[in-house]
């Protein structure tokens, strides 16, 4: 009990540095507290969901004018799979929602009907709207929670839901937690009335989904073995189509990783920072066990002089610690109850899943526990040298300490500043404690360096940079008969317009290698026009029997410049030389690029219906979109609404008209229309002109959305390892440079009797722990930078804006000087008056 | 010889748990170049306070300090450390060299701080270790390898080597044998005789006799003062018994 009462007596002595280290192993705990708490819980929820909706698990995609009915029966008959459901859905890449006081929200939508929706899953509806309300609604939609939590959408709001220049005005019915197409990576699952679906249905994609649940569901190769076996018999009954029109997905496993990625991308972080801040308050008991046994090592040697032991004395320290450690880790877990749910509630925003798992509190005691470990075990390593101090050497200040050292920075080299010097003395004889800010500061560089880069890497221009693909400011797909050279001979003709490339619809497919398996060809007439597409290694494509290929097929396939690879249509087959490869972060890894006359060996009968539009600096992308919307692409709501409006007999002729000649136009492919019909002695007359845009869409922007919460965790990130990085360090160097004060009193005193300045003196400890400071941030940066580059060299080799990594390192660097000369104020209060002989 | 050091009604206090203590109190004293000035009195008469207030080690609470005819008292910190070490060398009691640098190196850094680095500085370093007996052999030592006497000669080079206008010392022999304070106060007086002027705090005869003024406080005062020639100048023995009869009638 008397190194118990020591112990508090300690504490007492050192309140505020025990107020500090307190208080960052109440956030190491807090801290740790949330990742256990919250590790896996959005995993769970998302199978909570999945269970009470009934979704199913697994799906195959194929678009349905490839669709055959031989296909269900494959499934069916596969003994591994449990339950079969079809269904349509529309699918757009890029489609959009508006509605006032809002952006544009451009994403992926799979858009089904209520009766589709039955079939895939039965979510309850959540909506502050009355039964009557809800029958009340001529144009309903049910939304995933991603536009209520993520983007503020309520019950009852009205917006416009905008596919292929089609406008549909919507009423937000509610919002439902979905099992399936929940995500902006995954796609968003919009459910419309069936009659609502007709209307999108003209001129959009449709796809026929077949949907299954794995028997075993513990064996996560089942579902890739069941498509596997699918896709060899469904290409021989679609005598090879199948392959082109065709998508897997083993959801239940995807979407799981792609909503709970992020959240514990974010929780990973938060456990790096609680084992940074773990090895800081390490490295500060450890630094604070030693100041303090050398300012009382008069007094360890008169307690040991009276019959106190080592042990006795080093118990002393072990409780202070502990103790530290108990109130600290109480603290953490009280915090942990309070902070934890807040996290939970962000993770749920962020995984656009609703719902509650209960808590594991097992694991938190767990972590409190391990806490006090290491802190009184730190304390125990570093107290038991209290043994190298026997009474003799411990009243003679450790006199033994200081013999056969060396010298160090001799002075009688010194060639301009004598501070400098004498601060480089200081810090050679404290290597123990430069290893120790060496160590702290690193982790915290590293982890800061890291977020830094990590924010450069998933923010706009290095994705933008890495897509590997063309991120024009409008990209408009044409109808088949409208002629796509003379509308970029216009466009050119528009101040606005900088550069305007032919190519093909979005995810054009092409096979590749024996294995026929899907690429997705990117077609440019010649490549020196692009922008964003960059070969790593080779050249572009020039002729029209060589072609690029992206980094990760390159890799899993195995393939390298100058190999000849067999390209394929469903029509024909040809050899073709890699001249290059091109790094690429989009379409999963599947982008092929082909010259316009390379891709015209494999489909002879294939245009360029596809405009890339890249606009002057300065002109607002949005508004020129809209002007290409109104001028070439009216929509079929545009011709309702004329049909509507139209009152004398004329305008409703002419009306009738436009909206069957739209019809043809979308959904029968026919290239061209003029009318004329006479009434009367009138004439009523138009063509199509006014019909030339399929799709409008921003890739550009899609990628912004779809990295929304991602860059939300990250950004979230980077400001708390950014926050944490600087409390770690101003802890580290306050405590670190006033203990040296402390420490060095007398020594200052006599400096200040020789005649050097307060400011002298504060540089010269300033400086003496600045060479592991600069060291631990250069270090800090190079682990970051490889840290980052090893992630990133799975998309290719990406080049890095290294600018404000060294910005970072520097304002890190200044931030330390300061934090320094800040712990180091106190030198001030030194007198050399206390040198007085007493 | 003029004037090096003067004061004009200075006082010194300190406050303890709210209590004044008035340590120093209106003394008027002037330090006369190339003296040999000792200061005696019982403890906590104000000796080492004074010494601390005259070589700007310390501020006075009132009055004024003068130096060669420019106020000092009126410093700042900083100032004061500039004119420390251009004017003004210190050896203390507890010598308080410097433990992580070697002894060569304790010296460099009190020249250091006000000339540059240069080989003439460092031969100077050189014979004026010689000169106090640190052989070439110990030079490279760290001072808790040297003798209490060796450190205090390492105290003394490192005070002298900016040739200080004054070289101050608090008890320089107190935690020295009786041998080794010899030594070193033959090195003051070595240095005395060289024109060095030196004001010292002491409690010992021995030490006072090797000054050529002393000066009694008692209660912050200066109750009187006695000069004699200097050391070595006449009979010792008369010395000695007219600086005893000077102290037992101070009551020391």
């Amino acid at each position: 009990m008397k190194s118990l009462r020591l112990a508090f007596f300690n504490i007492k002595k050192h309140i505020w540095e025990v107020l500090v280290l307190i208080l960052l192993t109440t956030a190491s705990v807090t801290m740790l507290g949330i990742s256990l708490t919250n590790f896996g819980k959005v995993e769970r929820i998302y199978d909570h969901v999945l269970e009470g909706n009934g979704c199913i698990r697994a799906v195959i995609g194929i678009k349905s004018e490839g669709y055959l009915d031989e296909y269900e029966e494959i499934l069916r008959n596969d003994e591994r799979v449990e339950r079969v459901i079809r269904f349509d859905a529309l699918h757009t890449l890029t489609g959009r929602m508006t509605a006032a006081g809002k952006n544009d929200i451009e994403l992926t939508y799979y858009i089904v009907d209520e009766d589709n929706e039955a079939l895939i899953e039965n979510a309850e509806l959540d909506t502050t709207l009355s039964e009557e309300e809800l029958a009340a609604l001529e144009h309903p939609i049910r939304l995933p929670y991603f536009f209520k939590d993520s983007l503020g959408f309520r019950a009852g709001e009205e917006a416009t839901l905008i596919l292929g220049g089609k406008e549909l005005p919507v009423t937000v019915a509610g919002f439902y937690d979905s099992g399936m197409f929940a995500t902006t990576y995954t796609g968003l699952k919009l459910v419309v009335s069936s009659q609502d679906y007709k209307v999108l249905r003209v001129g959009t994609d449709e796809v026929t989904i077949l949907g299954f649940d794995e028997k075993d569901q513990k064996d996560p190769k089942v579902v890739e073995d069941i498509f596997s076996d699918f896709q060899i018999s469904a290409t021989e009954v679609s005598d090879g189509t199948f392959i082109r029109n065709a998508v897997f997905n083993d959801y239940y496993a995807y979407e799981r990783l792609i909503c709970s990625v992020t959240c514990e991308t974010v929780l990973t972080m938060v456990v790096v920072m609680s084992v940074i801040l773990t090895v800081a308050i390490a490295f500060l008991i450890w630094q604070r066990i030693s100041s303090d046994m050398e300012e009382q090592i008069r007094n360890i040697g008169v307690l040991m002089a009276l019959g106190y032991r080592a042990k006795d004395i080093s118990r002393v320290y072990v409780w202070e610690y502990a103790l530290i450690g108990i109130i600290g880790g109480v603290i953490g877990f009280l915090c942990t109850l309070v902070i934890s749910p807040v996290f939970f509630m962000i993770f749920r925003i962020m995984s656009g899943h609703h719902g509650t798992v209960p808590t594991a509190y097992g694991l938190l005691f767990a972590g409190i526990v391990l806490m006090m470990l290491i802190l009184s075990g730190i304390a125990w390593i570093k107290a038991a040298k209290v043994r190298k101090y026997p009474p003799v050497v411990a009243l003679r200040n450790g006199t033994a300490d200081h013999l056969f050292k060396k010298n160090h920075f001799s002075l009688e080299k010194t060639k301009n500043s004598v501070n400098l010097r004498l601060a480089m003395k200081l810090f050679a004889g404290k290597v123990g404690q430069s290893i120790g800010i060496f160590v702290c500061i690193t982790a915290a560089s590293t982890a800061l360096m890291t977020g830094v880069l990590a924010k450069n890497l998933v923010g706009n221009d290095l994705i933008v940079r890495s897509a590997g693909m063309e991120l024009s400011d409008l990209r408009m797909e044409l109808n088949p008969y409208a002629d796509a050279k003379e509308m970029r001979n216009d466009l050119l003709k528009d101040d606005r317009v900088r550069k305007v490339l032919l190519t093909v619809p979005l995810l054009t497919p092409v096979e590749m290698g024996e294995d026929q398996s899907q690429g997705l060809a990117q077609v440019y007439e010649n490549f020196e026009d692009t922008e964003n597409i960059f070969c790593t290694k080779g050249r572009p494509a020039i002729h029209d029997n060589e072609f690029m290929v992206n980094n990760l097929m390159a890799v899993t396939k195995g393939i390298d410049v100058g190999d000849e690879v067999v390209l394929g249509s469903d029509r024909y087959q040809q050899k073709f030389i890699v001249t290059g490869i091109v790094t690429s972060v989009t379409n999963s890894g599947l982008n092929i690029y082909l010259t316009y006359d390379g891709y015209h060996r494999l489909e002879p009968t294939s245009s360029l219906n596809c405009l890339e539009v890249y606009l002057n600096d300065g002109v607002d992308s949005k508004e020129f979109r809209k002007d290409m919307e109104t001028k070439y692409g009216r929509s079929l709501r545009d011709l309702r609404k004329a049909v509507e409006e139209a009152s004398t007999p004329e305008e409703k002729i002419r009306a009738r008209a436009e909206e069957k000649m739209a019809v043809l136009i979308s959904e029968y492919g026919v290239s061209g229309v003029d009318y004329s019909i006479t009434v009367g002695e009138t004439v009523i007359s138009g063509n199509s002109d006014d019909y030339r845009i399929k799709d409008t869409s921003s890739l550009k922007e899609l990628i912004d959305q779809q990295n929304t919460s991602m860059m939300i965790a990250v950004n979230l990130g980077v400001i708390m390892f950014g926050f944490l990085d600087l409390v770690i360090t101003a802890v580290i160097l306050i405590m670190v440079t006033s203990s040296a004060i402390r420490k060095l009193q007398t020594e200052m005193g006599v400096m200040k009797a020789l005649g050097y300045t307060s400011r002298e003196l504060t540089l010269q400890i300033g400086y003496s722990v600045m060479p592991p400071v600069i060291l631990a941030i250069i270090t800090g940066g190079f682990a970051g930078t490889f840290l980052i580059k090893m992630y990133a060299n799975l998309f290719g080799n990406i080049s890095f804006n290294y600018t404000h990594l060294i910005l970072t390192g520097l304002a890190m660097m200044v931030f330390c000087m300061l934090i320094s000369l800040v712990g180091i104020l106190r030198i001030r209060k030194i007198t050399p008056y206390r040198l007085m002989a007493e | 010889m003029g004037t090096v050091l003067r004061t004009e009604k200075l006082c010194k206090s300190f406050s303890n748990g709210g209590i004044q203590q008035h340590v120093i109190r209106n003394l008027d004293l002037e330090i006369e170049e190339g003296d040999f000035t000792v200061i005696m009195g019982a403890s906590g008469s104000g000796k080492s306070t004074l010494l601390y207030a005259l070589s700007g080690m310390d501020r006075p609470t009132l009055g004024k300090v003068f130096f060669g005819g420019e106020e000092i008292s009126g410093y700042n910190n900083d100032k004061l450390a500039m004119f420390r070490r251009s004017n003004c060398g210190f050896v203390f009691q507890d010598i308080h060299l410097l433990n992580y640098m070697n002894i060569t190196d304790n010296v460099l850094t009190g020249a250091l701080v006000n000339k540059k680095n240069s080989p003439e500085l460092r031969k100077k370093v050189e014979e004026l270790f010689d000169r106090v007996g640190i052989a070439p052999e110990i030079r490279k030592k760290f001072p808790n390898q040297l003798s209490g006497g060796e450190a205090q000669r390492v105290g003394i080079v490192r005070a002298v080597v900016n040739d200080p206008k004054i070289l101050f010392a608090d008890e320089p022999t107190g935690s020295l044998n009786s041998a080794a304070g010899q030594d070193v106060l033959n090195i003051f007086t070595e240095l005395n005789r060289s024109g060095q002027s030196v004001v010292m705090v002491t409690h010992d005869l021995k030490t006072a006799l090797r000054g050529n003024r002393v000066i009694f406080l008692r209660d912050g005062s200066i109750v009187s003062e006695y000069r004699m020639e200097p050391y070595g100048g006449q009979d010792e023995k008369e010395r000695r018994d007219g600086l005893q009869a000077f102290l037992e009638e101070m009551g020391w």
